[in-house]
């Protein structure tokens, strides 16, 4: 491999969200510790044309262009906790990177509907059109990208944002991912009957299918010398493709293992040193039987602890990297393990450790999370606290990290 | 399959005899989909007035990347992919880039732009159906230029060129 070490790439110097959980990072926080769904009933996706109106609906205003509402009020959030930082950083080396699936799709729904739409609403229809808005109103005047890889845009606009740091291109990157409940993503999922209509419950032996969640959520990625001591980073990642089919994952798990394995090998870690995963976990039969199927693969018997927060805020799409990212680098910050909101009764076969609710872990260091889409894209990113945590090997058998207590 | 994939793929197609020289692991995929997934989305979306009813197999196709997907199946290509909206997606420079870092040994990076009549007199702008797609190797002679099956090479490759 030919790249730099895993110190050379980026770090996470803040972050802001707006999802179900509420219009800050503080509410995510509060549900993670409660181990709470935020999943909820939205009279508008009612029947015929929806398969439920159980979704994870942010709290915003009805608005013509709600993709730049939410990731606005995410971005707004992340850049003003890091300000002081920002204002040290020349505009033209703060780049920007969006990543979603459907853009402002609420435009298309309203002009094919006659009803009314601004200029702007319609203008980011176009997901490169909403990035350059978004970084003009937020003053990066440096790189501007877009990703659209289904449901791993995500964590793929977090490694764009890593390589642009990495070339030099940028000392800082905002990453936003924005995608917005809409019925024509609801009615999407339900012509496939992919929903779940009591609400998704990922690894859980009765899942049945995912919730549709909206979301915008933000983080500012910072050339690591220029990140405060112990901030949660970067450490590798890897992605891949299943070639295998357009809406089911393969079997077999080798795509996503694949992708792990890479991302492995770029933060030179052995499989042993990862104390966490958070998986895609959908909530669909197939999807969560693969992700199992890999973490075997890779893990053996010996998958650490691991779970999936869809049952909090729903499937968010092109925002659920970006949003499950801030989870994990939270946990990692404050040394917990999220649990796996609204699993009940764990798929057997599935592994071992997979956190129902949450629980301290001192000495959490490594973390990977996951992600997978449509088309059979698979992707994989490491974290790093990089700060003093305490040594796994003193700490009590009951609290040491990847040690559960309790299976659940 | 929408037209956008399905354009994707007669481009490509030229190339198959020369994937095989490469591992699939070792194949990247850049795609710039210069109008998005807009006009398969109107067409999804023109489903909910009608009699037929929305058509889930439309709905795989609202997502920009699924010409990744399709060539990716097509091809047995398991590297990485990267798909962005727009034309003036940097995909020379994030081709270069898998190449340099070591993270794929070949690229396919292919730029791809579908305005259907519909979407057209929706947004007010010109009909379009263009793909053009390009092989890069990581020890190659230089990029190679595939347009047997381009609908309108001049207008993409010159997106690309002012790239370069």
């Amino acid at each position: 491999m030919r790249e730099a070490t895993p110190a050379a790439y980026a770090a996470l110097a803040g972050w802001g969200l707006i999802c179900a959980t509420g219009k800050t990072a503080a509410t995510l926080h509060a549900a993670l510790q409660a181990n709470r769904s935020a999943l909820a009933v939205a009279p508008r996706f009612s029947a015929p044309l929806f398969q439920t109106n159980i979704v994870g609906a942010a709290p915003r205003e009805e608005s013509d262009d709600p993709a730049w509402e939410l990731a606005a009020t995410a971005l707004q959030e992340a850049v003003g906790g890091v300000a002081r930082l920002l204002r040290t950083i020349p505009a033209a080396r703060l780049g920007l990177v969006l990543s979603t699936t459907k853009a402002n799709i609420e435009a298309l729904e309203r002009i094919s509907a006659g009803r009314p739409c601004s200029a702007s609403a319609r203008h980011h229809l176009r997901a490169e059109a909403l990035a350059a808005d978004l970084a003009a109103e937020f003053g990066a005047r440096g790189p501007v990208q877009n990703i659209s890889n289904a449901c791993v845009s995500g964590l793929v606009a977090l490694v764009q944002g890593a390589k642009l740091i990495q070339r030099g291109t940028a000392d800082a990157v905002l990453v936003v991912g924005v995608d917005h409940l809409s019925a024509f993503v609801v009615s999407g999922f339900s012509t496939l009957k992919a929903i779940d209509p009591r609400g998704c419950r990922p690894f859980d032996r009765h899942r049945c299918g995912l919730s549709p969640g909206e979301a915008g959520a933000a983080i500012v990625l910072l050339r690591p010398d220029l990140a405060p001591a112990g901030t949660v980073r970067i450490s590798g990642w890897g992605a891949s493709n299943d070639a295998n089919h357009m809406t089911g994952p393969a079997r077999d798990g080798a795509g996503l293992a694949q992708a792990i394995r890479l991302a492995l090998t770029r933060a030179q870690l052995a499989p042993a040193q990862v104390d966490y995963i958070n998986a895609h976990g959908t909530g669909t039969a197939y999807n969560d039987a693969m992700e199992s199927a890999a973490l075997r693969s890779i893990f053996g018997t010996e998958v650490p602890a691991m779970g999936g927060l869809k049952g909090m805020f729903g499937h968010t799409l092109g925002a659920a990297g970006v949003l499950e990212t801030i989870a994990c680098a939270m946990a990692l910050q404050d040394q917990f393990l999220p649990g796996t909101p609204r699993l009940e009764q764990a798929e057997t076969g599935f592994p071992s450790r997979l956190m129902k609710q949450p629980r301290p872990a001192p000495g959490l260091k490594h973390v990977l999370k996951l992600n997978t889409g449509f088309g059979g894209m698979n992707g994989a990113l490491l974290l790093e606290q990089t700060g003093k945590v305490a040594p796994a090997a003193s700490l009590p058998e009951a609290t040491r990290c990847g040690r559960p207590a309790s299976a659940f | 399959m929408d037209l956008a994939s399905q354009l994707a793929l007669l481009a490509v197609e030229p190339m198959a005899a020369q994937l095989g020289n490469f591992a699939a692991d070792r194949i990247g995929l850049v795609i710039g989909a210069v109008a998005g997934s807009l006009s398969t989305d109107a067409a999804y979306w023109s489903g909910h007035a009608t009699a037929g009813g929305l058509s889930p197999t439309l709905f795989i196709y609202t997502l920009p990347s699924s010409i990744i997907g399709e060539l990716s199946i097509r091809h047995k290509i398991t590297g990485p992919g990267l798909c962005s909206v727009g034309a003036n997606a940097p995909l020379l420079d994030e081709s270069a880039a898998l190449l340099r870092s070591g993270e794929a040994d070949a690229v396919i990076c292919a730029n791809i732009q579908v305005i259907s009549t519909p979407l057209a007199a929706l947004l007010q702008q010109p009909e379009a159906a263009v793909a053009h797609a390009l092989l890069l190797e990581r020890h190659g002679p230089g990029l190679r230029e595939w347009h047997q099956n381009d609908r309108d090479i001049k207008q993409v490759f010159a997106t690309l060129r002012a790239q370069i």
